[in-house]
């Protein structure tokens, strides 16, 4: 494996690590089915009380702990079995994570006017993750490891 | 997904690598669930009472019990509206052996009505109706909440329990009513919590428990004849 996809495999694997506990913290918050606390720092309670904290009665913090998760565990595989077509998975996933936090920060500072700095994290641990990912499928593009196509291009132009 | 690699593989440094990734993710979890519901974040720091209970402090329950419940509040937090009626049952079902204490943690960064709030109950109390308005405030906290005319209702409330409307006025203007809220706020802020509700029990700041049984079992475990009859939890 090319050093340098070992490198960001690892940054991927800490990253998503920090987005997985701060996710999990306030998914375990949503399930503890206490009103969360009022905090000058955080300012959570409005965002996470709102009607966009669940989808279908899943709390969006959940679906983000499973997404952080999911990048976490494909890191660990990719640094284990040596597979790098997991990374490129992960490259390709980041940018669903990334529209999901452009989303949520919309939400936040225009719909429920009211900033959490856990989901401020997240956005930042997202846009981290995906900035990383644009640099593993560029590598992938410019090495050409498994040949040329079009999904190549249209995300990592 | 463990099971699977071990098939494939079946090298120990792989068993070994797959078994502290699974035991990590499950630290995380039970990590986060017990840093949940520490009231506000406040947890790392002091977890005493700063300020010790005083006479300038508003009580009620069995203000002569050796149990104290001392909150830390903001009229307009929705959290603390959540705790109010477990509060309230509280003082109904234990009042004879603990005595409550509220004192004034106003977050005006993010709450614009809290203060006003927070002066309209301590106005009130210049007229020995604290409680009615700390009531009123918890009770009717969405229909103030985020009204510009947050004022003018606590003042049509404060008449509606028979209050004198001017001297409520001018007692909420004033400049002692102002001190005593930012002396309950930097006692808060000595004592470390930067959130509401945060709760001392007996002067040790306790996690806002998750329900009103586990907040009933948690004062009864201070009161002496409980715990000598077993009923701890």
């Amino acid at each position: 494996m090319a050093l340098n996809h070992k490198r960001l495999a690892i940054t991927f694997l800490i990253i998503s690590f920090l987005g997985f506990l701060d996710a999990t913290y306030l998914a375990v918050e949503h399930y503890r089915g206490v009103t969360p606390p009022c905090t000058i720092v955080a300012g959570c309670e409005k965002v996470t009380t709102s009607r966009y904290a669940t989808i279908f009665g899943v709390p969006v913090a959940l679906l983000g702990s499973i997404y952080y998760l999911t990048i976490f565990l494909l890191s660990v595989l990719v640094l284990e079995r040596k597979k790098e077509r997991f990374l490129f998975w992960v490259g390709y996933l980041s940018g669903i994570g990334f529209l999901a936090a452009l989303w949520f920060l919309f939400l936040q500072v225009l719909v429920i006017r009211a900033i959490c700095l856990y989901c401020v994290f997240s956005a930042l641990t997202s846009t981290t993750l995906f900035v990383l990912g644009i640099l593993v499928l560029k590598s992938k593009r410019d090495s050409g490891l498994d040949g040329p196509s079009t999904t190549n291009r249209i995300l990592a132009p | 997904m463990k099971t699977i690699i071990l098939k494939r593989n079946g090298g120990a440094a792989s068993v070994a690598i797959w078994t502290g990734i699974f035991a990590l993710v499950i630290l995380s979890i039970w990590a986060m669930a017990s840093y949940s519901g520490s009231g506000g974040g406040g947890k790392g720091g002091a977890t005493l009472l700063a300020d010790p209970v005083s006479v300038g402090d508003w009580k009620k329950g069995n203000v002569e019990a050796k149990v104290e419940l001392l909150e830390y509040g903001d009229y307009q937090c929705p959290a603390c509206g959540a705790y109010y009626p477990m509060v309230e049952k509280l003082i109904k079902d234990l009042g004879d052996k603990f005595s409550f204490v509220y004192r004034q943690f106003p977050l005006r960064e993010i709450h614009k009505n809290a203060e006003a709030a927070a002066e309209a109950a301590e106005a009130a109390g210049k007229q020995n109706k604290f409680w009615e308005m700390h009531d009123w405030l918890y009770k009717n906290q969405e229909l103030w909440a985020e009204t510009s005319n947050a004022k003018e209702r606590f003042a049509d409330a404060a008449a509606s329990f028979g209050l004198d409307r001017a001297q409520f006025e001018k007692d909420r203007n004033a400049r002692e009513i102002a001190a005593k809220v930012q002396k309950d706020f930097d006692g808060g802020v000595k004592a470390g919590i930067n959130g509401t509700p945060s709760f001392y029990l007996n002067g040790e700041k306790i996690q806002n428990p998750a329900s009103y049984d586990e907040f009933k079992n948690l004062i009864l475990s201070k009161v002496p004849s409980a715990t000598a009859n077993g009923t701890k939890p």
